[in-house]
């Protein structure tokens, strides 16, 4: 153990050794800034959804939440916001996983050119690439042109209806989200993988079962907590998705956080803004809390290794 | 950074301006000229008025590469002739920042670059100075836009049907609210955006619900206007700012929206005609002066706003952005040419509704909230 770790178990012992006193005033400014501008702000939003009064919210102790029942425009938005974040998720997953299944399995310099790929999205700002994404799936396009060549026959023979349409639409933001969560699906699993011991692969080889049995029941199995690390990492980032639905949505695909954002700055409705943020917070806890059960959620985010 | 809020009409109107400038479509003169005339203008005369001892104005815009050439054009000038120091603060006076400002007492605004019926929102809730119109003067300003409390109309743009001539039979030429519903005989995408202003009254009209009839608008007519809009909005893409719609119209993503004429008649120059717009039904607003409550500067900013009313500097800015001019007057000194572009010319003046301003400053909060609900649900 090195005296940095014992400084650090010891912190909460109620002994205050000089070595402790100095470990306490090194993260006192970190601390304090987080106190002051992040949980104070905070605890302002917790308190506004109870005590600013929403025109259409009854007037009493937690009447902005009665606004998730009444208000059929919330429920719409939050079951939209809630199919296209499982959506992304579930597709950012299975892509996410072939891409760590590979990556795990390869050699260390095919490695590090794939992580390198992976990570260099990461240069790119959001807005970079939801513009970029306007300019390939926009009708005329080079990724709608070629899709329109499959598109065509199946809309003559009545397999699908009306113009093909990637953007200004859930479609386009599924994409775009996607494309934005992959490195944070890759990256946790990829994690999992390289400590799966793959000598329990040859193992269920050597005792007959087939490529895919092996992998089915030995692997992915051993995969698994990677898996829940990762959909929830992107599920729970996928929620307060703001400036892809905002461009490639089209003020049609309206998500929570880009209403939340309406209501603070354009309607002032800012007891039903605060209302929706607390709510939004309060099911990110809630999925995180679930996940703990399957996983170490303290481990998964990096608190402890 | 992406904007983070709507924008608002008049820091679209600069920012038209400043690309039209780049890309050599007017002169730096005519831009310098014409940021001028948006808040005041070197053409300014001043009425000798005793200033007392005021020794500065704050004007709040919005921001931007328009700033820093107002400081240059138009600030330094008038400072000049005045010995009044004008500086202006690009943060933006939205409605919820000049609310902000009054109520936490520091307030650090004269003028603020509104529209006519966010001042007589905010003019009703106290939050802004009433104009006098012993300085302002009432008969330099159009019809319809003279009876405002809280704010002095600065310039006109309307909110029209615009569409792309290519996109129909040739002589099939939308005219109106009724084509603009009518996806069958003029298909394609619409755009419309995703603020309320002018859309009831679109809306209303697009039923054939004659000119006349649309005002005074009442329960019944919001609700005949977004069941109208529900209709349209599988076919609809909803736009915020003025790049953005104008973005619309080059990609061709859409066929027809409703849009600033501003961003119509820029797109019309950049395409040769191919898109068009009618000022038929067209919704016709206004920008306007407000003061909030308690500025520094005291009643010797009005002063200032009377210097705008100037109608030869009301016609630089038509050149420059399309905006039309607030001051009637104006109309007849401008050049044939221009006549299309001028929401203000009495032509055009004749087929559009001008807004009820009174309406919005009244229901708007409430009813926007309704309309974003609507779009987003």
């Amino acid at each position: 153990m090195t005296s940095a770790t014992v400084a650090r178990s010891g912190l909460f012992r109620g002994r205050l050794s000089p070595e402790h006193l100095a470990c306490w005033l090194l993260i006192a400014p970190a601390v304090g800034l987080l106190l002051l501008f992040y949980m104070a702000p905070l605890a302002q939003i917790l308190l506004l959804s109870v005590t600013e009064t929403d025109p259409r919210a009854p007037d009493v102790a937690f009447g902005n939440y009665s606004l998730l029942l009444s208000q059929p425009a919330l429920a719409t938005i939050i079951w939209r916001t809630l199919t296209i974040c499982l959506t992304t998720t579930a597709i950012a997953l299975v892509l996410g996983y072939a891409v760590a299944y590979v990556t795990s399995l390869s050699g260390r310099g095919q490695q590090s050119m794939i992580l390198l790929a992976v990570l260099m999205t990461f240069w790119l700002s959001v807005l970079i690439r939801s513009f970029a994404w306007l300019i390939l799936l926009r009708e005329g396009g080079e990724i709608h042109s070629i899709l329109s060549i499959f598109h065509r026959p199946l809309a003559e023979v009545g397999l699908v209806q009306g113009p093909l349409r990637l953007i200004r639409n859930e479609t386009g933001v599924i994409i775009g989200m996607v494309h934005y969560m992959l490195p944070y699906a890759i990256l946790p699993m990829l994690a999992n993988m390289r400590g799966i011991d793959l000598r329990a692969v040859m193992a269920a080889r050597s005792l007959g079962a087939s490529r895919g049995q092996a992998f089915t029941r030995v692997f992915l199995p051993l995969s698994t907590p990677g898996i829940v690390a990762s959909g929830v990492l992107v599920f729970v980032l996928t929620l307060g998705f703001f400036v892809t639905p905002a461009i490639l949505g089209g003020g049609r695909a309206v998500m929570l956080a880009e209403y939340i954002w309406f209501s603070t700055s354009q309607t002032l409705r800012w007891g039903l803004s605060t209302m929706l943020a607390t709510s939004l917070l309060v099911a990110v806890m809630a999925v995180l809390l679930l996940a703990s059960r399957f996983v170490d959620v303290q481990k998964m985010y990096g608190m402890k290794s | 950074m992406m904007k983070t809020r709507i924008q608002s009409f008049h820091e679209d109107t600069i920012e038209l301006a400043v690309e039209r400038y780049r890309s050599g479509k007017i002169s730096r003169r005519l831009l310098i000229a014409g940021l001028g005339a948006i808040g005041a203008t070197p053409l300014f005369v001043t009425s000798g008025r005793a200033q007392g001892d005021v020794r500065q104005i704050v004007m709040a815009n919005w921001g931007g590469d328009s700033s820093r050439a107002m400081e240059e054009t138009w600030c330094r000038p008038y400072t000049e002739a005045t010995g009044i120091e004008v500086i202006t603060d690009g943060s933006g006076p939205s409605l919820g920042q000049i609310r902000n400002m009054v109520e936490s007492g520091n307030v650090i605004w004269d003028v603020c670059d509104a529209n006519a019926g966010s001042s007589e929102a905010l003019g009703r809730a106290d939050y802004l100075e009433e104009v006098d119109y012993s300085v302002v003067d009432r008969e330099k300003l159009l019809e319809g836009f003279r009876g405002l409390r809280w704010g002095v109309s600065n310039y006109l743009y309307s909110f029209v049907p615009a569409f792309d001539r290519r996109a129909f039979d040739e002589g099939a030429t939308p005219n109106g609210w009724v084509d603009f519903w009518n996806i069958v005989d003029f298909p394609g995408m619409r755009a419309l955006r995703q603020e309320m202003d002018a859309h009831l009254e679109a809306a209303l009209m697009s039923t054939g619900m004659p000119i006349e009839d649309v005002y005074p608008l009442d329960r019944e007519k919001i609700e005949l206007a977004f069941s109208q809009i529900r209709k349209l909005r599988p076919h609809t893409i909803f736009w915020r700012t003025g790049a953005e719609s104008q973005q619309l119209m080059r990609n061709r993503e859409v066929t027809m929206g409703l849009f600033w004429n501003t961003r119509a008649a820029a797109m019309h120059q950049e395409t040769d005609g191919a898109w068009d717009w009618t000022w038929n039904q067209g919704i016709l607003y206004s920008g306007a002066w407000a003061v909030p409550r308690g500025n520094p500067a005291g009643p010797a900013v009005w002063d200032f706003v009377r210097s705008m009313q100037q109608p030869e500097s009301q016609l630089v800015l038509l050149e420059a952005f399309s905006n039309a001019p607030a001051n009637p007057a104006a109309a007849a000194l401008v050049p044939e040419e221009l006549k299309k572009f001028n929401a203000t010319d009495p032509d055009n003046v004749a087929v559009q509704l001008p807004v009820d301003w009174a309406w919005y400053g009244e229901n708007y909060a409430e009813v926007n909230a309704e309309y974003l609900d609507l779009i987003a649900e």
